[in-house]
């Protein structure tokens, strides 16, 4: 008899950090096991389908042995138990609470989760696509001994998480051990906000860049947000934290806590961060200083004045832990009535142990609910420069798709908590649910654009082979418009590929086929036709005097086109995913989501126009680059599109007026990027240059002393 | 008044660097000379000419006798004139009588010997881990060449850079350590003055005119400090452990600095040592997975230096480190209480440590009072901008903001041009910072002069009085303001671009 594969695999490890362990409080739900899915493949490392862990500590100059997860010793007592002084269970713990997260996020998402590729430099002649061809990453390699420092990130140009470790000086005496290490690598939640980055990256790789204050604050705040809410998937945690706060989740308890051991090893006196309080200097009984946690209350002024990412991304933070508290409330009102006699007032004393897990069943599904509706809303952002209000306005829409009918009031509590830490999307009137979704177009409002038809018609060859992912491109023979976007793919080698990279081959291809279509259609199209596709979509597309004044700095190729087109101006098809959800009514969501961008170079200086440079002074300016562009979201029930998610690339011109007005967001990414708002010495000095920074982005970010 | 001792304030043209030249008047006579500080940024073009053309004007206005040469820190934009003008200066007939240096310097203070073991530690530390690093690693290019321009070494890699060789009339290499104490042994009558904070006294023979010192702090932590005002103890011995721990690595295995050993995380029984497990030829799993060959398709996942990113901050503490120990002074001209503020390049920490200065001294009445700081800063009308216009090295609330005279008059030295090219992909380094400059010009309405604006030929006042408008600053003000501002000198930046001449120097005359 075949015994079928086991569905999980169990391992053991912190449900926080080892500093948890050692506090009699929370030492017995400190340890958890993580119910991982079973990896048939998994070889040492431990290596898997998702992630590889590479033991290597450059710093003492050694490796530490791989970890074979399969030997029947481990398998038969959940993994190796937790053990600071032990590299192998390191290993182990990084591993799992990596799956962990990355599949909380699939399920979300409701597709598997692909690693940001690795670019290639650019090869000649690539037109569509500026930059090089983009290598598959299988895995994110994990380093958990990788820096000697308090510092843990997400390198994005190595698709590697580096975790460091540190000597702890001890503060408070009992706390650490003289000379003993603090290892970021056992910290859950460091351990699932770097994933989350890796995750986030490979959805939408621009988020990394920061064009906009809010950029890589929206980055620190959403690992945030799925580290604090992956709390609540450890229902001994969970429970535990319930009874003890007596199910006021609003007062301070662990599950609003990130980082505790960390947090304290760098002098702080609580976790690293709090979503819900934060703690206050007050003079005691006898005058000493005594430290005492408080509710942090909405400062509508602090998102006008905070700059540091991870302090700006928790406000984003603490918006959303607010609404899930409010939905959580609203939800349990009941059970406490009923418990109560109806007076909803607890009794002093010890919460029933039955109430204590109808509490944790609704914590825990509230916090999926508005877990998902964060994650789900990855989709509707814009594929650049975004900002907290267009995150705002990106959850409502996904939302408002999914479940029309709002019956436990989740939308207006989330911009409610928004709104109470002055949080809006530029340009917006009201706050309603209505006027926050992105601008829904109907069939009839592009019915008429050709181009609509042509592009819905590659995305339903792209759907229907991703529904169908064993059938390879080659032998099934269709060499149409389609099958020949299909580059470098080796005859017979498709059955060889994990649905993951058949994906990733996939999505190229339909990227290739997208790209290749709107350059003709760009071209040749009527220019009555691709103007009014320009306005839906932000982008510039055309170049013709008459019509069009030159976009400054735009890439521009200069090869004479038919109709009076003088050339071309370079656009990317910058991504392409299929979203299929099903929402709590039954119905039905089956989208496909593009998203198209381009860029301008932008002398810092203001005065210079960078097409009016010479090709001498161009080498010798700074200069940065500009994105705009957008994310075009299509039902294919119907084919056709339902939101164009826009961030404007050119400047307004009125020729009637002889008025020349520059964009906005350019106005306001210069003085972002030349620090107007006052930087650091170290941004002085090493800034965040584009060709040194960029590629580590997180490095100096989340160094955090 | 007439009567009243009146100095003039000479800032040299020269470029990204620091050459102040102070001369007390009284009744149109020289009375004493003083020269703050004598360097350029290195990388600078022609910057042996140029310092050779600012040396020979401050020897002709000083007629070969600087009666004090005060030196605010070991910085090469600060103190390398000496050296690229060392022809000049070294002539025994240029005479020093005198130089200032901060109470950092003196070798035989016990106050500061372990800080600044601890400090030259840092340093042998970080030349090592950058040494470690592979040249190919873009952040050990960008840390190497700002080690390089504060500490003046590598400089000959700069002249190369620059096209231009020893021939050129280059000096020697000569280290900002070998300078500084070049200069200090030059003052051959008088032993260096050591300068410590809350002291004050007059100048040889001019009692008309009262220093006070300013900085740098006795206490070590505000030296180490250059943001925040929040940093505890703990967070200083949290940041030496983890230092220690990463300096332990990256320098080699018999440094006496280090104890390799001591921060190794696991036991023996856990490591493979990396050089057995490369010499290993056999397959294993390391060298599937990380690879040790140069073309190794995962290359570039390797993280052989990532770890060594650390330079960097380093670098920018110790940096932070020496401008703390900046010598920073108050010049008070007694008669009428005007005062000028000369802080180097104090950072956060430096500026902070003034808030607990007092000093005693006699009011118009002939009683004892005690002053502060504040006293001093309100009375302030001439400030030499910290850093270059850098943003944190003028402070704001407790520093800029107390400047209330309504005369105040702000120097920087500075040259935008060439700040521009560094750090370029992030738009250039911002000397003057834009938020310091707007809160400048507002303060002394205006009356704010750059090193590098010397308006157009036959009208080098023309951006001055631009500034003035801008502000709105009176007619008759702005009158007195330019009155009393003075272009001289003559020299050519860089013939190579252009050979058309510009003043050396602006000067600033303050009346007593």
């Amino acid at each position: 008899m075949r015994i079928p594969d086991p569905v999980f695999r169990r391992l053991r490890g912190y449900s926080f950090d080892p500093s948890l362990s050692t506090q009699l409080d929370t030492a017995l739900v400190n340890e958890a096991v993580f119910k991982i899915d079973w990896e048939g493949s998994l070889k040492p490392g431990p290596i898997g389908e998702y992630l590889e862990v590479v033991d290597y500590d450059p710093a003492s100059k050694c490796f530490y042995e791989p970890l074979d997860l399969n030997d029947k010793h481990i398998l038969a007592q959940d993994g190796l138990s937790p053990s600071e002084g032990n590299p192998q269970f390191h290993q182990q713990m990084t591993y799992a609470v990596a799956m962990t997260t990355i599949k909380n996020f699939e399920k979300a998402l409701g597709r598997k989760a692909l690693w940001s590729p690795h670019r290639m430099p650019a090869g000649p002649g690539a037109s569509g696509n500026i930059e090089g061809p983009d290598n598959y990453v299988q895995r994110l390699r994990i380093y958990p001994h990788a820096l000697r420092q308090a510092n843990a990130y997400y390198s994005p140009a190595k698709k590697a998480l580096l975790f460091g470790y540190f000597p702890a000086v001890s503060n408070a005496p009992g706390e650490f051990l003289p000379n003993g290490l603090v290892f970021t690598c056992l910290s859950h939640d460091i351990i699932a906000h770097e994933t989350t980055h890796a995750l986030l990256d490979g959805m939408h790789r621009r988020f990394i860049e920061a064009s906009h204050r809010d950029t890589l604050a929206f980055h620190e705040a959403f690992a945030d947000i799925v580290a604090l809410f992956q709390h609540f998937s450890f229902p001994e945690v969970l429970k535990h934290q319930i009874a003890k706060t007596r199910g006021r989740l609003e007062s301070q308890n662990l599950l609003g806590e990130l980082a505790q051991q960390f947090g304290k090893a760098i002098g702080q006196y609580g976790a690293l961060r709090d979503a819900i309080g934060e703690f206050d200097e007050k003079k005691g009984e006898f005058g000493e200083k005594r430290k005492e946690w408080r509710p942090k209350n909405p400062n509508p002024d602090e998102y006008q004045t905070i700059e540091e990412p991870h302090k700006r991304g928790a406000l984003l933070v603490a918006a959303v832990f607010d609404t899930f508290l409010a939905i959580y409330k609203r939800r349990v009102a009941d059970l406490l009535r009923i418990s109560t006699g109806g007076t909803g007032v607890l009794p002093e004393g010890e919460l029933h142990p039955d109430l204590v897990n109808r509490l944790a069943n609704e914590a825990a599904k509230c916090s999926k609910h508005i877990l998902n509706m964060c994650i789900r809303a990855l989709d509707y952002c814009p594929p650049v420069d975004i900002s907290f209000g267009d995150y705002l306005r990106a959850i409502v829409t996904a939302d408002i798709d999914l479940v029309p009918n709002d019956e436990m009031g989740y939308r207006i509590a989330l911009i409610d908590a928004f709104k109470r830490r002055g949080i809006y999307p530029r340009d917006i009137r009201t706050l309603s649910p209505e006027s926050l979704s992105w601008e829904r177009f109907e069939r009839d409002d592009t019915e008429q654009l050709e181009v609509f038809k042509k592009i819905a018609e590659i995305l339903r060859k792209f759907v229907h082979r991703l529904d169908y992912l064993d059938g390879d491109p080659l032998i099934l023979g269709d060499f149409d418009s389609f099958g020949k976007h299909f580059k470098n793919l080796e005859a017979g080698s498709w059955k060889s590929k994990t649905d993951r990279e058949r994906i990733f081959l996939l999505t190229e291809a339909g990227k290739s086929a997208l790209s290749e279509l709107l350059a003709d259609y760009k071209t040749l199209g009527d220019p009555e036709d691709v103007m009014q596709f320009e306005a839906i979509t932000g982008l510039h597309l055309l170049y013709s005097l008459e019509t069009h004044e030159p976009v400054n700095g735009l890439e521009f190729i200069e090869s004479g086109g038919p109709q009076g087109f003088s050339g071309k101006y370079v656009f990317e098809v910058h991504s392409l995913r299929g979203a299929r959800r099903v929402g709590p009514d039954g119905n039905t969501l089956n989208q496909v989501v593009i998203s198209i961008t381009q860029h301008r170079i932008i002398p810092y200086d203001k005065t210079l126009k960078w097409d009016l440079l010479t090709e001498e002074q161009k080498k010798e300016e700074p200069s940065f680059k500009f994105r705009g562009g957008c994310t075009l979201i299509l039902d294919l029930q119907d084919l056709s599109l339902r939101y164009a998610i826009v961030k404007n690339i050119a400047d307004k011109v009125l020729f009637d007026k002889n008025l020349f007005i520059e964009n906005e967001r350019l106005t306001r990414q210069r003085n972002y990027r030349t620090g107007v708002d006052g930087t650091a010495m170290r941004a002085t000095y090493l800034g965040t240059s584009d060709n040194v920074n960029n590629e580590e982005p997180f490095a100096l970010l989340h160094r955090n002393f | 008044m007439a009567n009243n001792i009146s100095v003039r304030v000479r800032m040299y043209r020269q470029g990204l660097g620091d050459c102040f030249l102070l001369t007390f008047m009284k009744k149109g006579k020289k009375k004493f000379n003083m020269m703050i500080d004598c360097g350029l940024f290195l990388g600078t073009q022609f910057s042996s000419e140029i310092m050779k053309a600012v040396a020979d004007d401050v020897k002709t206005e000083t007629n070969s006798r600087l009666n004090v040469v005060a030196l605010t820190h070991e910085h090469y934009d600060h103190i390398s004139g000496f050296k690229l003008a060392k022809d000049i200066f070294q002539d025994p007939a240029f005479v020093f009588d005198e130089v200032w240096v901060a109470w950092t310097e003196n070798q035989g203070d016990p106050k500061f010997k372990e800080v600044r073991e601890r400090f030259e530690k840092k340093k042998r530390g970080l030349r090592a881990a950058l040494n470690g690093m592979s040249e190919l690693n873009p952040l050990r290019q960008t840390i190497n060449s700002l080690v390089n321009e504060f500490f003046g070494e590598g400089e000959e890699d700069a002249v190369a850079v620059a096209g231009l060789t020893v021939a050129d009339g280059i000096p020697l290499p000569m280290t900002n350590a070998d300078t500084w104490k070049y200069v200090l042994e030059k003052s051959v009558a008088q032993p260096p003055r050591y300068c410590s904070p809350a002291q004050s006294f007059g100048l040889a023979g001019v009692d008309e005119v009262k220093i006070y010192i300013l900085g740098p702090p006795e206490d070590f932590e505000l030296l180490d400090d250059e943001e925040s005002p929040e940093d505890e103890t703990y967070r200083k011995n949290l940041r030496m452990a983890i230092t220690d721990s990463f300096l332990a690595a990256a320098t080699e295995v018999d440094n006496a600095d280090f104890d390799t050993n001591t921060y190794l995380p696991f036991d023996d029984k856990y490591p493979f040592a990396y050089d057995l497990v490369k010499a290993d030829e056999s397959a294993n799993f390391f060298r599937d997975t990380y690879g040790f060959d140069q073309d190794d398709p995962n290359s570039w996942r390797r993280i052989d230096d990532e770890w060594l990113g650390m330079a960097g901050e380093l670098a920018l503490n110790i940096d932070g480190i020496t401008n703390n120990t900046c010598l920073a002074i108050a010049i008070e001209l007694v008669d009428s209480k005007k005062v000028l503020i000369f802080p180097g390049d104090a950072q956060f920490g430096n500026w902070i440590s003034w808030q607990k200065l007092k000093w005693e001294t006699i009011d118009a009445s002939g009683n004892k009072v005690e002053i502060n700081v504040n006293d001093l800063l309100k009375r302030t009308v001439f400030y030499k901008v910290g850093h270059h216009g850098s943003h944190n090295a003028t402070l704001k609330k407790s520093g800029l903001e107390k400047m209330e005279s309504p005369e105040l008059v702000a120097m920087i030295p500075t040259n935008q041009a060439f700040a521009k090219t560094k750090n370029k992909d992030k738009g250039g380094w911002r000397m003057p910072e834009k938020e310091l400059m707007d809160t400048l010009e507002l303060k002394a309405q205006g009356r704010v002069i750059l090193a590098d604006e010397a308006g157009v030929a036959g009208n080098e006042k023309n951006d001055l009085h631009e500034r003035c408008k801008k502000l709105k600053l009176s007619g008759a003000e702005t009158q007195n303001f330019l009155r009393a501002v003075t272009f001289g000198g003559s020299f050519v930046r860089n013939p190579t671009v252009s050979s058309l001449p510009e003043p050396l120097w602006v000067e600033y005359t303050i009346e007593g």
